[in-house]
């Protein structure tokens, strides 16, 4: 019999699936600083991570906590820069330090076999960096020389500047890094945030990967073994300043053919009771390729090549954003098409069977997400460093699974208002 | 040890099963021998725009994105000088969901004028966003047209210009659809936890029963060896001078490759690399610098890319890398820097290999290079490398007269 091609296959939802994420092993080191660990997959891989509570909201001048995060392998007490590198790269091993908004995180991965020669490495890294000077100022004139080709781009600029309006340019999220930050900053800044920061007291290790009870204890050997001193910290507390100019253009590039439209407000975090179906309407709206403002302004118009919106949430403060490129011809067009989608999400409810689909995607992209070791952590990671337990992760799908049309409604309504947006475009 | 089986249907489509129990997902690769390279030189581009046409409907279903969005699953595409690829990733349950989609693309597009004209312009957008409004964004095809004369290689996927794209016609979609997307010019990839047999029924009752086409035999202008050094020297509004230079390597088969790679980890790749540690740190003549090399099927190239630092010029730049190679030729590597730039590949493969999307992709990858089952031999072949065989090729690659330069300079000092 012939295939009849015009006939889809009968789809399986995966709104009917059952989602759990793996379970988490728990050890508390000697020194009670907790590990947390998963072993799964079938490489002989590994990803560490070493969280501390030294992001950008921590810092007291600016630019710190990522010059910090950026030198911390540049030399300790007892090793060169180039005798770091060196080691870690020799067993083909990577380590990323990064400096995000709340926390850093140094990121090890390797091959399994080779941790035994690289965690000294790490906890030497961690307790006993020195900042030289003579690598400090390298770093600067490099920082400095990137940051000046990056603002030539209208997207980065456009990044920087919504941010800034957003949360204010004082507020740590809405800060920003300029020229003189970066030549302001000295050795001893670097050292005072690390010892400040950068304390065993309130780290968190996460590993994932082809692990054992041999990798714990390795664990358990070197870093549990370190003093852990509490350094008394005082609670932090900024107040969000928003640019009240609520629509701004910018001339950044008098020959640029593009311009980058960036469309954003603040939102709720992960602890209200809204944020898990304002993950649904963001999806419907922007949040993947078959959204309504990707079909509209790339499938549909051809202005760019490609828009989304997507939510930045973070400890103490989110926002939502909606960003793309497009013809500088076009500009005017596609802001006004933004907000006509904005305005049909406020005005009619989603149809039952495109809310199906996102509910299918959103789930079935978290089905591909809990399969490999690492994603597996990172759901996890991220679960704890919100203060949540496996509850909250069970009560998000549920939300995924069942939220109605008519709560996504009521949704739009309250949070898809234009004037609580602030329009920002950078040519 | 990356196991699998592979079969071919009658109508000459190749298909590559990997089984994996311990995923709920699958993955279903679809490659096509097609690039870049494969495009008239006045009709540049046309292969990557042909692959967002691939997304906008085929002869018995409207939507490519829709269903397969329904069915949870994730797909993308890229395009290449040499190859282009097609991938999804959904649960295991609705992989007839993707072969349905999948197939029918392969047996005949919509051919919309819709599509074409919107993606025309999509694509011109992305071009402007990669290569026109950035500043170094044009770098590429003047090393592409420095280093290649005769080779298609001479222009990147995006196209020469824009008017190339801007120019394609519906006709010139329907001929490029017939010529290269056929069933014996392409290879299916699936991943998962489905066993040979399964695959072999699926895979006949959605690709069986498509026309087989006829097989694109590549008949590519070699480029000649290189006689003498080239240089040019662009001026464009940008902050600060950059260095790019180029020199022709073994294709992707030919002896010298792997030798070739290796060179790259160990003149370019990470902090510890000779490179970065020598012009970034201790001379400071650069603000980056890398070294990579173009992985391409055909005679690649390698590649050093750096961003001049303040206050240095680009003639003391370029002769501060032309020492570097002048060292690495006298005095040859030593047998740990040989071992670190074996293990970082080693490792490279080992992650890669986590993803189950990945290794359908490379499974795909080596059935076209001639059998699947060379990705089993990868690390093999870079363990056979010696220093002396490297220097060797190192020697026979750094040749004054096989070196392309391009000096990219501000027309400003940066203003600060």
């Amino acid at each position: 019999m012939a295939l009849d091609r015009s006939l889809a296959p009968l789809i399986n939802d995966p709104v009917s699936f059952d989602y759990n994420i793996p379970p988490l092993n728990t050890t508390v080191l000697s020194n009670s600083i907790p590990l947390y660990w998963i072993n799964a997959g079938v490489q002989d891989v590994v990803e560490i991570n070493w969280v501390f509570n030294a992001g950008i909201w921590h810092e007291q001048k600016n630019a710190v906590a990522q010059a910090t995060a950026a030198q911390l392998k540049n030399g300790t007490l007892s090793r060169s820069a180039q005798q770091i590198n060196e080691s870690l790269e020799f067993y083909g091993a990577s380590l990323k330090v990064n400096a995000g908004n709340d926390h850093t995180t140094l990121t090890l991965h390797t091959l399994s076999k080779h941790l035994p020669k690289l965690l000294p490495i790490v906890l030497d890294v961690i307790l006993n960096p020195i900042f030289p000077e003579t690598e400090l100022e390298i770093h600067k004139q490099n920082a400095i020389q990137r940051l000046l080709v990056s603002l030539r781009e209208c997207e980065f600029v456009a990044n920087q500047q919504i941010d800034a309006a957003l949360f204010g340019d004082q507020f740590p999220y809405g800060r920003y890094t300029q020229k003189e930050m970066i030549e302001a900053l000295t050795s001893s800044d670097l050292k005072a945030f690390h010892q400040q920061h950068y304390t065993l007291a309130d780290l968190k290790i996460f590993m994932s990967g082809k692990v054992s009870d041999i990798e714990v204890s390795l664990l358990n050997h070197l870093f549990g073994k370190a003093t852990v001193v509490s350094v008394a910290k005082e609670s932090i507390h900024y107040d969000v300043q928003p640019n009240p100019q609520s629509v701004r253009r910018i001339d950044n590039d008098p020959n640029g053919v593009q311009g980058a439209i960036r469309i954003g407000r603040r939102l709720v975090t992960r602890k209200h009771p809204d944020f898990a179906g304002l993950v649904v309407l963001n999806t419907v709206f922007g949040g993947y390729f078959g959204s309504r403002l990707m079909s509209n302004i790339r499938e549909e118009k051809g202005f760019t090549y490609g828009i989304y919106s997507s939510i930045g949430a973070f400890v103490n403060d989110a926002s939502l954003t909606i960003h793309t490129e497009v013809g500088r011809d076009v500009i005017d067009a596609a802001v006004k098409e933004i907000y006509s989608e904005m305005d049909l999400l406020c005005n009619e409810k989603i149809d039952e069977e495109e809310l199906l689909l996102v509910k299918n995607y959103l789930l079935g992209n978290i089905l591909g997400d809990l399969d490999g070791p690492f994603s597996i952590m990172q759901r996890w990671r991220s679960l704890i460093l919100n203060g949540f337990t496996i509850e909250r992760f069970n009560e998000n799908i549920h939300t995924y699974k069942n939220i109605t049309a008519q709560e996504l409604l009521v949704l739009a309504q309250k949070y898809f208002n234009k004037k609580d947006f602030i329009e920002l475009v950078v040519v | 040890m990356i196991q699998f089986d592979k079969f071919t249907l009658d109508n000459g489509l190749r298909v590559i099963v990997h089984q994996d129990t311990t995923t709920p997902m699958v993955a279903v690769n679809l490659l096509y021998d097609v690039g870049a390279r494969d495009e008239n030189p006045e009709m540049t581009g046309f292969a990557h725009l042909f692959e967002h046409l691939m997304f906008g409907g085929s002869v018995n279903i409207p939507e490519y994105d829709m269903p397969l969005q329904m069915a949870g699953g994730e797909n993308n595409a890229y395009t290449t000088n040499d190859i282009t690829n097609y991938y999804v990733q959904l649960p295991k349950q609705n992989i007839e969901t993707a072969l349905w989609l999948e197939s029918d693309r392969l047996l005949s597009l919509a051919f919309s004028k819709k599509s074409l004209d919107v993606q025309r312009k999509v694509v011109c957008e992305e071009f402007k966003e990669h290569y026109i409004n950035k500043p170094y964004g044009d770098a590429w095809k003047h090393l592409r047209a420095l280093a290649y004369k005769q080779h298609p290689y001479q222009w990147m996927t995006i196209g020469k210009e824009l008017k190339h794209v801007e120019d394609a016609q519906l006709e010139d979609v329907k001929n490029f659809f017939f010529k290269h997307y056929r069933p014996v010019n392409a290879i299916l990839c699936i991943a998962g936890n489905l066993s040979l047999e399964e695959v072999k029924a699926l895979a006949n009752k959605w690709f069986g029963t498509i026309d087989p086409g006829e097989k694109y035999v590549r008949n590519l202008p070699k480029e000649p060896e290189q006689k003498a050094a080239r240089t040019e020297t662009l001026v464009r509004d940008v902050p600060y001078d950059a260095l790019y230079k180029a020199w022709h390597i073994p294709a992707r088969l030919e002896k010298g490759y792997h030798e070739s790679d290796l060179i790259t980890e160990i003149m370019g790749n990470g902090y510890a690399s000779r490179l970065y540690q020598s012009l970034v740190k201790e001379q400071q003549i650069f603000s980056g610098i890398n070294c990579y090399h173009t992985g391409s099927l055909d005679a690649g190239l390698i590649v050093v890319e750096g961003k001049v630092k303040e206050g240095k010029t680009l003639e003391a730049a370029n002769a501060a890398v032309k020492e570097q190679i002048q060292i690495l030729l006298s005095n040859g590597i030593t047998e740990d820097e040989l071992q670190k730039a074996k293990n970082k590949i080693e490792a490279m493969i080992a992650f890669e290999d986590m993803s189950i999307l990945s290794r359908a992709n490379n499974l795909a990858f080596y059935e076209l290079l001639g059998d699947a089952a060379l990705i089993n031999d990868e690390l093999n072949q870079y363990q056979q490398v010696s220093a002396d065989s490297l220097v060797a090729m190192a020697k026979h690659i750094f040749r004054d007269e096989n070196e392309n330069t391009l000096f990219y300079k501000a027309n400003a000092p940066s203003k600060n």
